[in-house]
């Protein structure tokens, strides 16, 4: 029962991929709206991740979504139109990077130096909320020492939830390599907060 | 314990995060997990680390969707314009060719009866292929120099020079 299920939502996801991308192909712009609205809020999370700021980010976003027209053609349903997206903005990036002269994503520092993440609260007590918002300010801000090469894996694993064949397409790294790398950043992103709460704890 | 044990409860508490877990390393963590406090802890941090990563947000602004629709919509209207003005020029070039291999045949009986009649043959063959072939020359050759890629280049080359 769970395997038809499972293989249903498999070919709805498959049919909607293929949807998208004779959408594309035609440039239909009312599906370029519903796309820029449905992905607005995770692309622009991932580009964050990447640049270490709102303003290029949100420049960038822009910047994707006509790229996604001017190559729309190139996309043929055949992966997830996520992945394809996000690899578009990280080419982005990337460019963008070689023109501040910074050699790949390990090498990078953030491009912008406000803090791009908002410390979000659901319906939690004052307690919570207050303990939340360190958790948070504490994890923004060692999120904030690591590369955008770190940044970038840990948030396409853990917020975006793709699976490690999703984010070699994305990255265009084979599969061991993104492996290694997710084990790498945790290992930083652990003693970077660890760093961090040495630092609060002498203070 | 040996410090293998912790190394591997570890290692394999950070491939929980990552992937999934054999269910014989599995088991065989959570009996370690039983009996060690150091590592029961190591996999409370990475959960901690994990849900907290999950629970990190960004606002995003109705206005960047907007202008970034309109953007893009800009785009696709100057893209079509584009597109149409280069199907003209193709179909102008495929029309123009097709006049003028239709027409050069009767061009060319009429200057060779002409050549015939004043008695010059070859004089009027020269001068038919001068001027059928010096409008399409000239029109090549200021094309390519006008094209900014090859200006700019050929500027390069000489400014290095």
């Amino acid at each position: 029962m769970m395997s038809a299920i499972i293989s249903h939502f498999m070919t709805s996801l498959e049919q909607e991929s293929l949807e998208i991308a004779r959408g594309l192909k035609q440039r239909d712009p009312d599906l370029l709206d519903q796309l820029i609205e449905r992905y607005q809020y995770r692309l622009l999370r991932y580009l964050v991740s990447l640049v270490g700021g709102r303003e290029t980010a949100e420049d960038l976003f822009q910047e994707t979504w006509i790229r996604v027209l001017e190559k729309g053609r190139q996309y043929n349903g055949k992966t997830k139109f996520d992945a394809w997206l996000f690899a578009i903005a990280r080419h982005l990036v990337i460019d963008l990077m070689r023109k501040k002269k910074v050699t790949s994503l390990e090498d990078s520092t953030p491009i912008d130096k406000q803090t791009p993440f908002d410390i979000q609260s659901a319906e939690l007590s004052p307690f919570e909320m207050t303990a939340s918002h360190e958790e948070a300010g504490r994890l923004a801000a060692a999120l904030d020492h690591l590369g955008a090469f770190h940044r970038e894996v840990l948030v396409l694993r853990f917020q975006e939830e793709m699976t490690l064949e999703e984010m070699s397409l994305v990255t265009g790294a084979p599969v061991s390599t993104v492996k290694s790398r997710l084990y790498r950043s945790l290992e930083a992103l652990r003693n970077s907060l660890e760093g961090n709460n040495d630092a609060t704890k002498r203070s | 314990m040996p410090q293998n044990a912790h190394e591997r409860a570890r290692g394999l508490i950070d491939t929980l995060c990552i992937e999934e877990v054999p269910r014989g390393e599995l088991a065989w963590l959570n009996s370690h997990l039983e009996t060690c406090g150091s590592c029961a802890e190591h996999l409370a941090k990475a959960e901690r680390i994990v849900k907290a990563l999950r629970s990190v947000r960004i606002k995003t602004e109705e206005t960047l969707v907007r202008r970034t629709q309109l953007n893009v919509r800009l785009h696709a209207c100057q893209m079509r314009e584009h597109l149409d003005q280069v199907r003209l020029l193709w179909t102008s070039c495929v029309m123009s060719l097709a006049m003028t291999v239709v027409t050069t045949w009767f061009l060319w009986q009429a200057s060779e009866w002409l050549a015939r009649w004043w008695g010059q043959g070859w004089l009027w063959q020269f001068a038919f292929l001068t001027f059928g072939f010096l409008p399409s020359v000239a029109a090549i050759t200021t094309w390519v120099w006008q094209r900014p890629s090859f200006a700019d280049h050929v500027g390069f080359k000489e400014g290095v020079e």
